[in-house]
């Protein structure tokens, strides 16, 4: 839910759709560095074996649209990923813990919520994400990385 | 909509891949391609989807990009360019896997956002 408006939010260039569901973005970070969007519904399908991490957006009023993204992150895929509530409205109506319970979500998995119209925003969403992959990161793969701090 | 031209245009390129729609090489819609050493002449000596797909690579792109700037068909984008990765024309990136655990990379990347003017 909002995929398509957090990725036209932050992308440099129009968001472009390929394969009906997938919209893609861009964002030059450096001159060496840049790093790319891509706004799936379904992404068991959609293959992202290569992505640093993956922003589930939920919308609030319908948790339960976001249970089979969230069980596919949490069971089928090594993708680092974290949940934000996509605050459209600029309000949450519930506490982020009963959020975090209703979407059955393990401790270890980031809950934060984001407005996807906003760039401010969905960057400090997408922020979060990267400092999520650089804590897990090399985990499961027998030789974590140290983490600074 | 001209669904008979789209159809002729689609079969035009299928038949431009011989055919084929398995790539020889692992082409993710988010997989990275450039032109190493741009070479004019054999741009010229290519099909026309292929040489777009050349130019286009010159500046590093994903294969989305090629995909949706073309108008070509992400399998058949995934053929043409496998063949031109086999003659070494153009470079296929490793994905993001082999820097997901790269803190160096990681920490520019996380750099880079905090410092984009939203």
């Amino acid at each position: 839910m909002g995929k398509t408006t957090f990725v036209g939010s932050v992308s440099e260039t129009e968001p472009i759709t390929v394969e009906t569901t997938t919209d893609v973005g861009r964002i030059s970070l450096h001159q060496d560095v840049v790093l790319y969007l891509f706004g799936t519904s379904d992404p068991s399908q959609a293959g992202f074996a290569g992505t640093l991490g993956a922003v589930v957006l939920v919308d609030p009023r319908r948790v339960e649209d976001a249970f089979a993204t969230i069980n596919y992150f949490e069971n089928s895929s090594e993708v680092p990923f974290i949940v934000a509530i996509n605050k459209f409205d600029g309000e949450l109506h519930h506490e982020l813990d009963e959020l975090r319970e209703a979407l059955a979500l393990g401790p270890g998995v980031p809950l934060t919520t984001c407005d996807a119209r906003d760039s401010e925003s969905a960057v400090y969403t997408l922020q979060k994400l990267v400092a999520h992959t650089m804590n897990v990161g090399g985990s499961d793969h027998g030789s974590p990385p140290e983490v600074p701090g | 909509m001209d669904n008979i031209l789209m159809r002729s245009n689609r079969i035009r390129l299928y038949a431009l891949t011989g055919g084929r729609t398995r790539p020889r090489h692992h082409l993710l819609v988010e997989t990275l391609i450039s032109v190493p050493h741009y070479d004019p002449q054999l741009s010229a000596s290519l099909l026309p989807e292929s040489q777009a797909l050349y130019e286009l690579a010159r500046k590093t792109i994903s294969m989305a990009e090629l995909s949706a700037h073309l108008t070509i068909p992400l399998a058949v984008v995934r053929v043409l360019i496998s063949d031109l990765a086999a003659r070494d024309v153009v470079f296929i990136h490793p994905t993001g896997f082999v820097y997901q655990y790269d803190q160096i990379i990681l920490e520019r990347i996380l750099d880079g956002l905090k410092k984009l003017p939203v």
